[in-house]
């Protein structure tokens, strides 16, 4: 464990964020896109 | 070699001063985002049953019934690995047990591959269900103790966030693995091997991402300006108890059924949700349309995990599961009258509640267990409670499956074949009514001496 203070950058916490956000966006896009059909 | 070891070593996950603990959220989400693909392995089933065939299934290809037991054998795998690498887990810290998740899960998907290259369903088995399912369990449990550490004062949320990519990487395996099988199949080949070869190298980047993202509080962190209230409500601990002793405790035997009870309800009704909607209103919904309920369903499947595992922080975990399992009976008991009436909105909403409650429930149990047990052994003891979703994964589909068939062979029409089935379902959730009321505080004798609850 380092004690040396690292703080955490907004860009590091918006790339992890991203990460993660933008495939799940992606399949609940997908997922929507299908569920439309119950409606049509 | 020295290096890689350290890197993996519980001490070298010690946040420094300084990180945020909103890094910790997606680096369970990478984890969690990957394992849900289970949810999705049907889209496999019937290229896997024509690989010889191509067009059709030829005399030497597998049969569905065959496949089915690559799905079953990864979640009985799943429930053993939460059951008994625990407290492996509590002991090694979240990191190497990621790494270890990432490892089973993407090596099972590639010797699964071996396995359908050299069209060997034995090799499938021992890759994606044995292997893979081992992932599954571990995955699962890994980041949950680690949100909770980070998260005292929003656990319900932490958890939630982290089971609702559960719930959400069926959404992304689901499209992804068509769109690969369709790259790669070529008329006299259906691309199921490359396939499951790029899924389990994608999945293992994914998931070591994540274990290298994570990180352990440093001992006595909390969050700034946040103080545990000293009003705490009953139901809530600051003590901990061991994981041998809590199974000795009628508390975790208690919230097993109220779990089991919870999914049972669900499961069985997310299996047969497009078959149950075409045969409740026969003629006005159609195949595409019930392709379609089934989606929405898995979105408020997923959206409920992190709204009601949030609701839970404030209103309590004993207060959500009331609202649950209260909801539930309604819901259920009311879902044949939206047959006889023949609302489609009424049945679609009443489903799309049920659903959230469904995922819900999964999402809000370890913050509940935190509640009851301590944070200490809040994963291991996670891992055990989730043997009863392998029950409940068992006793709903044949539940809803086997009262539907003995309905219909007495010649109930396939419209009214359900109404019994819903009735027996809001039943269960009376039962799980009733377990949840019991919860009571653990009895003190059980809880763990301060110094070694901290060693």
């Amino acid at each position: 464990m380092s004690d040396t203070p690292k703080k955490t950058t907004t860009a590091q916490l918006a790339v992890a964020w991203l990460l993660v956000g933008l495939p799940l966006l992606w399949g609940f896009w997908m997922t929507l896109g299908n569920a439309m059909k119950l409606f049509e | 070699m020295a290096d890689s070891k350290s890197w993996l070593d519980r001490s070298r996950t010690v946040a420094p001063p300084g990180f945020s603990r909103w890094m910790v959220p997606p680096a369970a989400l990478c984890i969690h985002l990957c394992i849900g693909q289970a949810y999705a392995f049907s889209v496999f089933n019937l290229p896997m049953s024509k690989l010889i065939g191509i067009t059709d299934s030829a005399p030497d290809d597998w049969k569905l019934t065959s496949l089915g037991w690559i799905f079953s054998l990864a979640i009985v795998f799943l429930g053993l690995a939460a059951a008994f690498g625990g407290t492996w887990l509590d002991r090694v810290g979240p990191r190497m047990a990621m790494v270890a998740a990432a490892c089973c899960f993407g090596g099972g998907f590639i010797i699964g591959a071996a396995g359908i290259a050299t069209h060997q369903l034995w090799i499938v088995y021992l890759g994606y269900g044995v292997l893979g399912g081992i992932g599954l369990g571990l995955g699962y449990i890994s980041p949950v103790k680690t949100l909770i550490t980070w998260f005292p004062d929003r656990p319900g949320m932490a958890t939630g966030m982290a089971i609702m990519g559960f719930g959400g990487g069926a959404f992304i395996a689901s499209p992804l693995s068509v769109h690969l099988m369709k790259t790669f199949s070529t008329p006299s080949h259906i691309g199921v091997a490359e396939t499951f070869l790029c899924l389990g190298i994608g999945y293992f980047i994914f998931m070591m991402i994540g274990a290298f993202l994570v990180r352990v509080p440093a001992e006595g962190w909390k969050p700034e300006g946040w103080e545990p209230s000293e009003h705490r409500s009953a139901m809530v601990t600051s003590e901990n108890v061991h994981i041998d002793d809590a199974m000795k405790t009628p508390q975790f035997w208690l919230l097993w059924g109220v779990l089991c009870l919870n999914v049972t309800a669900g499961i069985g009704v997310l299996g047969q949700a497009s078959a149950m909607s075409q045969e409740m209103f026969p003629g006005r919904i159609t195949p595409a349309a019930a392709a379609g309920f089934v989606g929405l369903l898995s979105i408020f499947n997923m959206v409920g995990r992190f709204f009601w595992a949030s609701t839970s922080d404030f209103i309590g975990r004993k207060s959500t599961y009331m609202v649950f399992f209260a909801l539930g009976i309604a819901l259920y008991a009311a879902v044949p009258s939206t047959g006889q009436s023949g609302s489609i909105v009424l049945f679609v909403a009443f489903y799309a509640v049920i659903l959230s409650m469904y995922g819900g429930g999964f999402a809000t149990i370890p913050a509940y267990l935190r509640d009851v047990f301590g944070v200490r052994y809040v994963g291991a003891i996670h891992g055990r409670l989730l043997t009863s979703w392998s029950v409940a994964g068992v006793l709903g589909p044949v539940l809803v499956n086997y009262i539907r068939q003995y309905q219909i062979d007495q010649g109930v029409p396939k419209a009214d074949a359900y109404t019994v089935t819903m009735y027996i379902m809001a039943g269960l959730l009376a039962v799980g009514f009733l377990l949840n009321l019991m919860m009571k505080p653990v009895n003190a004798r059980y809880y763990m001496p301060r110094a070694a609850a901290m060693a």
